[in-house]
């Protein structure tokens, strides 16, 4: 077994112990009056909290209503039935687009002191151009998922928007040649009723 | 004076609706449709200036962070918010059923130590009747 040397231990054996002579005793506190309780560690009761969970907190604050209205009924999942209204389908997770909320706080825009003011004519040539079609896999996606959410959206617009907004008639120009179009097809679907009602007719009189 | 969510609602929807706009006249571009682009891109801008203009009034609106997980997941934020009830009420239960069974617990060792300790227990109520 090891031991250690006298000088290389570290703990000193003997404190420096104060002779009695030296020691000044402070008095005692007075001692606590003789009880003739028994209950000599009894502490006070702490107060009464004033709100706990034994009490309905929903009702206490008035959150019944909400509470019916989003556990009453079943809440639609996805997030496009929240924003009805939004072209396009948006029930994909933003991660994989890119268009995450996590990520404008993980990754915060760059925000300059500039201010955002509207391209003069010169920049806007870099926006040129050519006329025609574009390829169908980079047409936006409200184009090719129908455009029955679209016009949802017309109706919420706002009448006096249209009147901020001097581009407004002309693309209306735009929305009412696909109406037309659509008319057309409308017409067409009813002259293809209109002949197998007529067959029906004739196959009836035949038999 | 409109309600600041309002405004920038309208804001938005507004920004919403001139890049839906935008797509559709780049998808089939017209041959003299370089003017309405130019315009369509001016007031994106400007609508992207009006929704920046919005920022300042927005400063003290607090958003549970929680809810983004939510929104980017595709779901409804609306679950967010029942979500939250309900396990406010699960807890809020808990809590009580908790209480309920320490007051039936104290009542149950009081009247066994009312059996056992009568003395003390008199005492013991005593003080507390005092204090």
């Amino acid at each position: 077994m090891m031991e250690f040397g006298a000088n290389s231990y570290p703990f000193d054996p003997e404190p420096n112990m104060m002779d009695e002579s030296e020691a000044s005793f402070v008095a005692p506190p007075d001692p606590p009056p003789p009880s003739t309780s028994l209950m000599y560690l009894l502490k006070d009761l702490p107060p009464p909290a004033q709100m706990t969970g034994s009490t309905n907190l929903l009702a206490h604050f008035g959150l019944e209503s909400t509470y019916n209205k989003f556990c009453g009924k079943k809440v639609k999942e996805s997030l496009s039935s929240f924003l009805p209204d939004l072209p396009g389908v948006n029930n994909t997770p933003g991660r994989e687009d890119g268009s995450s909320l996590r990520g404008v706080i993980e990754k915060p825009p760059i925000v300059g002191s500039k201010e955002i003011q509207p391209l003069s004519s010169g920049m806007l040539m870099a926006f040129r151009l050519h006329p025609g079609p574009i390829p169908e896999q980079y047409r936006p996606i409200q184009q090719q998922t129908g455009g029955r959410r679209r016009n949802k959206h017309h109706k919420k617009i706002r009448p006096d928007t249209s009147m901020h907004n001097p581009l407004a008639p002309e693309m209306e120009e735009f929305e009412i040649k696909k109406h037309k179009k659509r008319k057309h097809e409308d017409g067409e679907k009813k002259k293809r009723k209109k002949e197998k009602r007529k067959k029906k007719e004739r196959e009836k009189e035949r038999s | 004076m409109a309600d600041k969510f309002e405004v920038l609602e309208e804001n938005l929807e507004q920004f919403i609706e001139t890049v839906r706009r935008l797509g559709i006249i780049v998808s089939d571009f017209p041959p003299q449709g370089q003017n309405v682009l130019n315009q369509k891109v001016n007031s994106m801008i400007t609508t992207l200036k009006e929704i920046e203009n919005c920022k300042s009034a927005f400063a003290d609106v607090q958003i549970p962070l929680e809810v983004f997980d939510y929104i980017d997941a595709g779901k409804n934020p609306q679950l967010y918010t029942k979500d939250c009830i309900e396990k406010a009420l699960m807890k809020n239960e808990l809590v009580k059923g908790k209480t309920d069974v320490y007051r039936k617990f104290r009542k149950e060792l009081m009247s066994q130590l009312t059996t056992i300790f009568p003395e003390q227990i008199s005492e013991y109520k005593k003080i507390r009747e005092e204090s």
